[in-house]
């Protein structure tokens, strides 16, 4: 089986860890609980007709310098990049710490998680931003680890992106 | 090379007009074979230029030995001494330039293989001091003394047993799990899980403090599990371990790391997440799966003598305490009845007694009568030296010393039996006049006396008197007929009773009385006796003559009597 090293990044409170709860163990809490360094979890998922064993890194939230410095991302296939989708700022950050990311661990592939899409009437991110996001190298999810939604897909893409830069890699 | 016409004139090779033709100049040859072989001949001669060979050589040699290949056995065994030669001569010739160039390579490794050694010595010598005095050391002691089994065994066993339950290999870039292996029913969470966790924690702990490159986290300890880890350029090897392993199990967790590197180098290089290529490493991993639980040598087992002498000299310490604490009891014991000797005996009363020093310092009374106190001392095993008395004269009311003060002060006559009793002196038995009224007069004067009773005391010479008394009545002088003088026949009885008579009178004389003697019977003779008795050896007694008893007119008796007051010689 193969098994991909995949780290999940972004500002504090944006909701990473929630997502990875809802992802590997189908629970969801309100109780906000700050993460410290790294927690590890894991998930196999289908990928392009495929098994993959995603290794989850989930990382503490921090400012982008900061998180791209991170010896925890080495060795990472694919990031997750979080943002909130009730603070825009969180937006900016996370573009920002792509680019820092790809600059100090190389270009690896990425999908954007706009979090929190069930607190609809706090949503404050314009779909301009949105648009601006999709043009960055990677994708984007509207996601909600409350209710679920687009979670899964988020990561399976993630690993069928992975899938597809290790393919042909492989086979050179 | 010019072209030259074929001159056979000049060449005198050919046949001119029928006729042998003169034979060719040399030169001719020369040309010709110029001609014909000139291109051959400039070859050959460029190989047999040095110049040329070694130019051509040089240029093809990378090539050939390019084509070879790293996997030519041939190449390398003909190109080996050579090159051995080669190296060996210049690190002779520069010892110095080699080992600059190695010592950044080597020293890593020599510093940590050092650091190893010294952590095997360190954690060998801490199992040790731990254990020697602690609980567990004496469950120990009490098991080998129990079974038999030498003390060190028992520690070592305990010691040496270990066992190595999950052995993982983790990438060391990614944190990925490559392979695992565990020992059947070993427990704790998912194995990935496990893996990124150890390697998040290593590079935290790197990250942390800032540590130089090549020392990171090696081991973890969690109640009696460890975690050691091995780190290796692309790969960390981790075991989990319930209890303690000896210290070079972490040199069979490096063998195989290094076996695993060694190996799989391009598999690790090129790791992108297939797992699969690294199931050939099983069974280097299952090899790490040890567990310790035999008996090691004897050599390693001992614990020195050094803590056999302190446990020696401890035991021989407090036995001794328990010696003398007992010797102390038994002491005080024996002192104490010493001082309960002394009181126990008459005449003897101790004040104050100080038993806890040497010598014992005793004060008290004594009655001079008493015991010697050094006497009763001796006897209690206690020499002189050992007790310091001091004693003050006093009279003692005990019976036995009031009894024996009246035998020194008034003696006792044999037969006479003294008895003290509620204040009373009781005596009894035969004495001499003389000695009972001495008695009956000093007796009281004794301290403690309040009594005499002398009831049962009998006077001899009383009792003497009496006897001579009943002798004398008993005597009858009889007279014949009308006869009035003594005569033969009387002179006897007169004489007879004049020798009692005597005796009575000294009897009475001890008795401090006076002796009457009294003739009855018919008044002359009577008198005529009276007269007889009172010869001049006669007894010095009151002579007397009474009446005649009635119905022996013939006879005269002898009656003694006692008078008061004594009789005046």
């Amino acid at each position: 089986m193969t098994k991909k090293k995949i780290c999940l990044l972004g500002a504090p409170g944006v909701g990473k860890s929630s997502l990875v709860a809802r992802f590997v163990k189908s629970i969801f809490s309100e109780k906000y609980q700050a993460s410290v360094g790294a927690k590890v979890d894991k998930k196999t998922v289908q990928a392009n007709g495929e098994q993959v064993e995603l290794v989850i890194w989930d990382m503490a939230g921090d400012s982008a310098e900061r998180l791209s410095h991170s010896p925890y991302l080495r060795g990472s296939a694919g990031h997750l990049v979080v943002a909130d989708g009730t603070q825009p700022e969180t937006i900016e950050e996370g573009v920002r710490l792509a680019h820092e990311v790809a600059v100090n661990h190389g270009d690896v592939p990425l999908v954007f998680l706009v979090n929190k899409s069930d607190l609809a009437n706090l949503w404050r991110v314009t779909p301009e931003a949105i648009a601006r996001l999709a043009g960055e190298k990677g994708k984007v999810f509207l996601t909600s680890a409350k209710t679920g939604e687009n979670v899964e897909q988020a990561f399976v893409t993630l690993a069928e992106m992975m899938a597809a830069v290790a393919g042909p890699t492989e086979e050179a | 090379m010019s072209e030259r016409p074929l001159e056979p004139e000049r060449n005198g090779g050919g046949i001119r007009n029928g006729q042998p033709a003169a034979p060719p100049a040399a030169e001719d040859f020369e040309a010709l074979r110029e001609l014909l072989l000139g291109p051959e001949q400039e070859a050959l001669r460029k190989l047999a230029d040095p110049a040329t060979r070694l130019q051509e050589i040089s240029d093809a040699l990378p090539q050939a030995l390019a084509k070879r290949g790293p996997n030519d056995r041939l190449l390398s065994s003909a190109l080996r001494p050579t090159v051995e030669e080669t190296v060996s001569q210049s690190i002779r010739r520069q010892p110095q330039y080699f080992a600059d160039l190695l010592a950044p390579v080597i020293a890593p490794t020599i510093r940590r293989a050092i650091a190893q050694a010294f952590e095997s010595t360190l954690q060998a010598i801490r199992e040790m001091t731990s254990r020697t005095f602690s609980v567990q050391g004496l469950k120990w002691r009490l098991e080998a003394w129990r079974t038999g089994v030498s003390v060190g065994e028992i520690a070592m066993r305990q010691t040496l047993k270990y066992r190595a339950e999950q052995v993982f290999l983790i990438h060391r870039e990614s944190g990925v799990l490559l392979q695992y292996v565990s020992i059947p029913g070993a427990p704790g969470a998912d194995s990935d899980m496990v893996s990124g966790m150890l390697t998040a924690i290593g590079q935290f702990v790197t990250d942390s403090f800032k540590t130089d490159s090549g020392e990171s986290l090696d081991s973890i300890k969690v109640g009696e599990f460890r975690v050691w880890m091995e780190r290796g350029p692309k790969a960390i090897l981790a075991a989990t371990i319930r209890g303690t392993p000896p210290a070079d199990y972490r040199t069979v967790l490096q063998d195989a790391l290094d076996g695993i590197h060694a190996l799989h180098h391009a598999a690790l290089d090129r790791f992108h997440g297939d797992t699969s290529v690294f199931d050939v490493c099983r069974p280097d991993l299952e090899a790490c799966l040890r567990s310790e639980s035999s008996v090691p040598s004897r050599q390693k087992l001992n614990l020195g003598p050094l803590k056999w002498g302190f446990a020696l000299i401890a035991l021989g310490y407090l036995a001794w305490i328990g010696y003398a604490l007992w010797s102390q009891h038994l002491e005080r014991g024996r002192r104490d009845q010493l001082v309960k000797a002394l009181d126990a005996e008459p005449g003897i009363m101790t004040t104050s007694a100080q038993l806890d020093v040497t010598p014992i310092k005793i004060r008290g009374l004594r009655d001079p009568l008493a015991r010697d106190p050094g006497l009763i001392a001796r006897a209690a095993g206690f020499p002189e030296s050992a007790i310091e008395a001091r004693w003050e004269w006093f009279y003692s009311l005990d019976p036995p010393l009031i009894e024996r003060r009246v035998k020194q002060e008034l003696g006792a006559p044999d037969g006479v039996k003294l008895r003290f009793d509620s204040g009373t002196l009781h005596a009894e038995g035969r004495a001499p006049h003389a000695w009972i009224e001495i008695f009956r007069q000093n007796a009281r004067a004794v301290p403690g006396i309040a009594k005499v009773d002398d009831a049962k005391l009998i006077d001899l010479d009383l009792e003497r008197w009496q006897e001579l008394s009943g002798r004398l009545e008993a005597i009858l002088i009889r007279f014949d007929g009308n006869s009035e003088a003594i005569g033969p026949a009387q002179r006897e009885e007169v004489a007879k009773a004049a020798a009692i008579a005597r005796e009575a009178v000294d009897v009475a004389t001890k008795l401090g009385r006076q002796t009457q003697i009294e003739a009855t019977g018919e008044m002359f003779r009577a008198s005529v006796v009276v007269l007889a008795l009172s010869a001049p050896d006669a007894p010095p007694a009151i002579l007397r003559a009474g009446p005649p008893r009635s119905g022996a007119a013939n006879t005269v008796s002898l009656r003694l009597q006692l008078l008061d007051g004594a009789r005046e010689r």
